[in-house]
This record gives structure tokens, C-alpha cells and sequence, in this order.
């Protein structure tokens, strides 16, 4: 008997969940049924549906209901390009002249050494020149509160200039997975909340901002690159040489392409930059937190 | 006894299989097909748009110098069913837009997009293979309900991974991209930068120049 009871449980139990099943089913039914298609494959977008005004989309339309710019009404980013430049007769000067000396000199000079050199090599280069200022990304890691990224980037720097000869491999990322990210003393200037101050072209070195320029001052305060100047000025020359050529032939044509489809190369180049060093910001001041030290409720992570 | 067993072991799945047939047929099966025909949603769109464009750019016959001008028309050709011409040329253009004259914005529209293409058609020409990976989508909308989306991609290059952002907005059930943004750089917003101190003669002048410059770099 007892065998029996124990044969007769899963039978009541299964009828409630089949009944369950059934109403599940049922409804699921019912709403297949009710729902048109097209309202089915929106409401998988996470958006709630029932607009049917995709159509009508014209913010400049008879009523003119759109802000004063159809950007200000845009949903990721509304913002106007707000970079002051006081400096723009200079800054174009600078800018020509740049733009002169990049097409006499620096493009032909990469082109012929990308002919002699092979792009593995050059690779290989580029590696121990982005090896060589890696205590600054060490530094602004931190000063980011990005820890983790901190400890990376110095356990890249140790791993590469030891077992990848000098920064000319990256084992680190190949066999360990510490991944290259990039950190400047402007960025976290940024992130700290400076703005931009104005628009700087510097002759050789190209676009920047006061905020910026502070930054790559800064940065350069704790580069291998500048002690070696200091030591010889020659030596420290003929790297920063090596490291602007190398580096413009693994990117032969960019700056053309970016001229030639301008209608304004000066304000196409300020704006890009501008932009760019804004996302850099952005994309960080997301991710960075009030510092866990001083929340009671958490406990800091050591990471 | 022990037919109860038998009759709930042979009931539960009669049971479960009925509904289960009806959702497929009536669900699932009545909604595959329009589903096929309906509007893809936005990740799906730029999946198919780099479908296209990859399938150009590897043909091995369109690959052929002599072929180099059917290739870029079939380029622009797809180009047209992605982009949203008329609403990049709106977002370039910015409140002068309103100024406009129905011609203008027409011929605006039109040589722009003549000159978008001689600027970056030419330049898929460079591709060679590179991975393009697709992320995700967001999907967002604004205070008249009209909707925005990003999808977010991955273009792999040799040792060096580009971010790029798609923007797209919906026109009647489409997708359609009204700009690309490059590492962070948003290219419609950067014409609207070079466009803004420029006046409309002008621009259309340096834009035909420009057209006129790409055909000869083109031809020599």
C-alpha cells in the first residue's frame, strides 16, 4: 500500500503543474495570437511599443517642434562642440605649417622607411615606444581609481621589458592576457573635472588644449624618454625621431584621407580632436566611482 | 492503480503537446512569416549592411582594376539603402536648414552625398579581410517618441581594435544610419563643425571642387 501512496503523489502533484502549464500555455497562446507580429519583434527591443511615428520623423517639419538644433534633441549625445579657440589665427598658422612639414617631410620620409623595413619590425618598434611610457599609464591608472587597470599596466611593463626583450614583445598580452590600455595625465585632468581650457596646435607636435598640453608636460616628467633627453640630447632626439616616423608608417594615408575629405581640414582636425579627447574623458568618468574609501557601507575592495 | 499511472504518463505529455503544436502553429508558425518580410531591427540591419559591403569588397572579379567602377557603384548602391541621405544633409546643415529653400535642400542633399562618396568609397578599396564584429544594440527615445539606436561595433585591424558606432533612427519600421561614429568621433558632427562658418554658395562650391578633385585623382 504504502508503494501505492507513493505511486499516487507524483500523479496530483503533475495534475497542478500540468494545469499550470496549460494556463501558461494558454495565455502565451492568447498573446501570439492578439499580438501583430511587427509590435512583437519591437517589444523585443526593450522599447515600449505602440509609437507609430517612426514615419513622420521630420524635426523640421510644418510645426517645428524640435529645439534650436537638431542635434539638441539628440539622444546620446546633445552636447555642441564648446572647445574655445582664442589662438585660431595662431593655431592656423601652426596648423600649415604643420600640415607643410608633414607632406615635405615626415610622409616620404615613413613611406621610404616602411619600404626597408618590414611591418613586423616596425610593429615590434612600436611596442617598445608604447613600453617606454608606460609609468605614466601606471600613474594615471591610479589617479583614475582604476586599480586594477594600475596594477595591469605595471605587470605589462614589468613582463614586457623583461621576458619581451625590452618592450619589443608583448608576452604580456599574447600569453597572459594583461591587454595595452591607454591613460594620460590629461584624460585624468578630464576626468577630474578641468575643462578643456582652449584649442592649442603646437608646431611638430600637432593639436592639443591647455588642459591637455598641461598633461603631456606632466606625463613626460616621469618618461624614460625625457631622462634619456636630459642625459643626451642627441640620443633622446633621434628617439622621439624614430618614434614619430615608425609610428606614421604602420598609418600611411590617414592624415590624407582625413584632409582630403574635408571641407575645412582646420576645423575638421580641431573638431575630431576635440571629440575624441571628450570620449576619452566620458568613457572613464562613467566607470570611475567616488573613492570606496570613504563609504562606510562598502567595504574596499583590494583590487 | 495502476492505470492511473499509465493514464497520467500518456496524459501529461497529450497535454503539454497540444498547446505546445497550437503555439508553434499558431505563435511561432504565424508570425515566421511575416517576421521574414517585417523590418529587421537595428543590429540585425547593420549585420546585413556589412554582409553586403563584405561581399562586394571580396569579390575577386569586382577586384579586377577594369571592374573598379562597377564595384564602387554597386558600393554606392548599398550605401543608398543604409544611409539616410536626406537626414545627414539636415544634421550637416543644422538650424540653416529651416532657411532652406525646397530646391536647395534637394541639390544640398544631392551633392553632398556625391561628394561623401568620392571622398569614402574609394577608400574601401583598402579592405583587406578585416574582422568586423557586432556588439550590441541600445535602442533609445527621445521626448516625441521617435526612436534612436547605437549598435556598437568592432573593425579589427592588425594589432589595433577600432571602436565604431552606429546611429540610426527609425523611418516607418527601417533602420536607417544618420551617422558613424569613429573611436568617438561622430562624422556628422564634424562636418556641422566645418560647415557652420561657411555660407551655402560656398559650401556647395568647395564640395563640387572637391567632387571635381576626386575624379581626376580617379582617372590619373
Amino acid at each position: 500500500m504504502s508503494t501505492r501512496g507513493d505511486i499516487e503523489k507524483p500523479p496530483r502533484r503533475l495534475r497542478v503543474r500540468t494545469r499550470s502549464v496549460w494556463l501558461v500555455l494558454f495565455a502565451g497562446l492568447i498573446c501570439s495570437l492578439a499580438t501583430p507580429p511587427s509590435f512583437a519583434a519591437v517589444a523585443d527591443f526593450g522599447v515600449e511599443a505602440g509609437n507609430e511615428q517612426g514615419g513622420n520623423y521630420d524635426p523640421f517639419g510644418v510645426d517645428d517642434p524640435w529645439g534650436y538644433d537638431p542635434w539638441d534633441d539628440d539622444p546620446w549625445d546633445n552636447e555642441r562642440p564648446g572647445l574655445a579657440d582664442p589662438l585660431e589665427p595662431l593655431n592656423r598658422f601652426f596648423f600649415r605649417v604643420n600640415d607643410r612639414l608633414y607632406f615635405w617631410i615626415l610622409d616620404p620620409t615613413a613611406r621610404g622607411y616602411a619600404k626597408v623595413v618590414p611591418e613586423d619590425i616596425r610593429l615590434c618598434f612600436r611596442r617598445f615606444f608604447r613600453n617606454l611610457t608606460a609609468p605614466a599609464r601606471v600613474v594615471n591608472h591610479l589617479l583614475q581609481g582604476q586599480i586594477k587597470a594600475s596594477g595591469s599596466e605595471l605587470a605589462r611593463f614589468v613582463l614586457n621589458t623583461t621576458i619581451g626583450i625590452g618592450g619589443l614583445a608583448d608576452p604580456a598580452a599574447g600569453s597572459f592576457g594583461l591587454e595595452h590600455r591607454s591613460a594620460d595625465l590629461g584624460q585624468t585632468l578630464g576626468i577630474y573635472g578641468f575643462g578643456d581650457g582652449f584649442y592649442i596646435v603646437w608646431p611638430l607636435l600637432g593639436p592639443s588644449t591647455l588642459r591637455d598640453s598641461l598633461g603631456m608636460m606632466g606625463d613626460s616628467m616621469i618618461s624614460p624618454l625625457r631622462h634619456l633627453m636630459a642625459a643626451d640630447l642627441r640620443v633622446g632626439a633621434a628617439i622621439y625621431v624614430g618614434r614619430t616616423v615608425n609610428a606614421e608608417s604602420l598609418r600611411l594615408g590617414e592624415y590624407e584621407e582625413i584632409i582630403r575629405a574635408a571641407v575645412d581640414p582646420y576645423l575638421a582636425i580641431r573638431n575630431a580632436y576635440w571629440q575624441f579627447r571628450r570620449n576619452k574623458i566620458l568613457s572613464r568618468s562613467r566607470v570611475l566611482v567616488s573613492p570606496t574609501v570613504f563609504n562606510e557601507n562598502v567595504d574596499f575592495e583590494y583590487n | 492503480m495502476r492505470n492511473v499511472n499509465s493514464f497520467w504518463s500518456i496524459k501529461i505529455p497529450v497535454g503539454v503537446t497540444w498547446p505546445l503544436a497550437l503555439i508553434l502553429f499558431f505563435g511561432l508558425g504565424a508570425q515566421a512569416l511575416p517576421i521574414s518580410a517585417a523590418p529587421l531591427d537595428p543590429k540585425a540591419t547593420i549585420a546585413k549592411a556589412v554582409d553586403e559591403f563584405t561581399e562586394i569588397l571580396s569579390d575577386q572579379e569586382l577586384a579586377i582594376p577594369a571592374n573598379r567602377e562597377r564595384r564602387h557603384r554597386l558600393l554606392v548602391a548599398t550605401a543608398e539603402n543604409f544611409f539616410d541621405f536626406k537626414e545627414i544633409s539636415m544634421r550637416v546643415m543644422g538650424p540653416r536648414w529651416r532657411e532652406l529653400s525646397d530646391q536647395e535642400r534637394a541639390s544640398f542633399t544631392e551633392i553632398f552625398k556625391q561628394f561623401l562618396k568620392s571622398n569614402y568609397i574609394a577608400r574601401m578599396d583598402d579592405y583587406a579581410g578585416e574582422q568586423v564584429l557586432i556588439d550590441d544594440q541600445e535602442i533609445r527615445e527621445d521626448r516625441r517618441g521617435n526612436r534612436f539606436a547605437m549598435v556598437k561595433t568592432r573593425f579589427g585591424m592588425r594589432e589595433r581594435e577600432i571602436q565604431i558606432n552606429y546611429l540610426l533612427l527609425q523611418r516607418g519600421g527601417d533602420w536607417l544610419v544618420y551617422d558613424v561614429n569613429i573611436e568617438g568621433v561622430s562624422l556628422v558632427r564634424n562636418f556641422r563643425t566645418q560647415f557652420e562658418p561657411h555660407s551655402f554658395n560656398e559650401l556647395i562650391r568647395r564640395m563640387e571642387e572637391s567632387i571635381a578633385a576626386g575624379k581626376e585623382l580617379r582617372q590619373s
